[in-house]
């Protein structure tokens, strides 16, 4: 599956916060302008569009689900991922 | 007291249009100012002192709110609390005789604001001892008849929230896009 990749914010930075939730409004190029909002419990997740996407849930990297997905590269910057149907 | 002998409302309309070449000058505090000075109507004031226009301020409220959003720490250290104004609202409470002259005046005002609401070409000023409102916007009318007497019932409320410094720039950052099965970034 392809998706359009979007570069969220990193993931080492977003612990040493020590929040338990972040609300980013940002404008995704071809979406607009959206929420996000990270949270950090047991995982660090992602909730976007009403779909909750956990990093690096059970290993799997990227974790996919709904026609999106979250990605976490080899420098812990996280991805938003949103599925492109063709 | 700064109003003198009543309470006084202050109406001011620029001259000068709105347009891009203008509106680059509003970066420039002193120029700004400048032309706000001279190239306006000359102010119309409107004393609200019973004897002499038969309007009569009965009360006045002042209100500010405040967002503030507290994001919680997982550590128990103090949360990041972020704040911004949202308003800051006089409301006046006035009476006036149904016959005034001075009273058709300031309808007449109100309604020229509300054909230059969208634009904001306009200031309203009222000045009441410790109440103050210096170049605000207009933020609700109302006025309401008396079937017993001869009397108006109007509520002004006047917003402070174009002053500066109470809410930061919505800065929203666009994020670049990278097709693929997963992001590779180049380099």
């Amino acid at each position: 599956m392809i998706y359009n990749w979007y570069n969220i914010f990193n993931f080492l930075e977003f612990q040493d916060t020590g929040l338990v939730s972040r609300n980013l409004t940002v404008a995704l190029a071809d979406v607009g302008v959206v929420e996000i909002m990270i949270t950090q419990a047991n995982l660090v997740s992602i909730l976007y569009d009403g779909v909750f996407l956990p990093v690096e849930l059970e290993g799997m990297n990227p974790y996919k689900k709904d026609g999106y997905a979250v990605y976490k590269d080899a420098n812990n910057d996280v991805w938003l991922g949103i599925e492109v149907v063709e | 007291m700064l109003n003198g002998i009543a309470p006084i409302l202050i109406f001011t309309f620029p001259l000068y249009p709105k347009s891009p070449a203008f509106n680059a000058l509003s970066d420039v505090p002193m120029l700004r100012d400048f032309l706000d000075s001279t190239l306006s109507v000359a102010p119309i004031p409107i004393y609200l002192d019973e004897r002499t226009t038969d309007i009569y301020v009965e009360s006045e409220t002042k209100a500010i709110d405040i967002e503030t959003n507290v994001q919680p720490r997982f550590d128990g250290k103090k949360p990041i609390v972020d704040q911004r104004g949202l308003n800051s609202l006089v409301t006046i409470n006035l009476l006036a005789k149904r016959d005034s002259i001075l009273l058709a005046a300031l309808l007449a005002m109100i309604d020229i604001i509300f054909s230059k609401v969208v634009s904001q070409e306009y200031k309203v000023s009222y000045l009441n001892g410790t109440t103050t409102v210096f170049n605000g916007l207009l933020h609700g009318f109302s006025t309401s008849n008396g079937i017993d007497d001869d009397l108006l019932r109007i509520t002004l409320q006047l917003s402070k929230a174009n002053q500066e410094g109470t809410t930061p720039a919505n800065v929203i950052h666009t994020l670049p896009k990278i097709t693929g099965a997963v992001p590779v970034v180049a380099g």
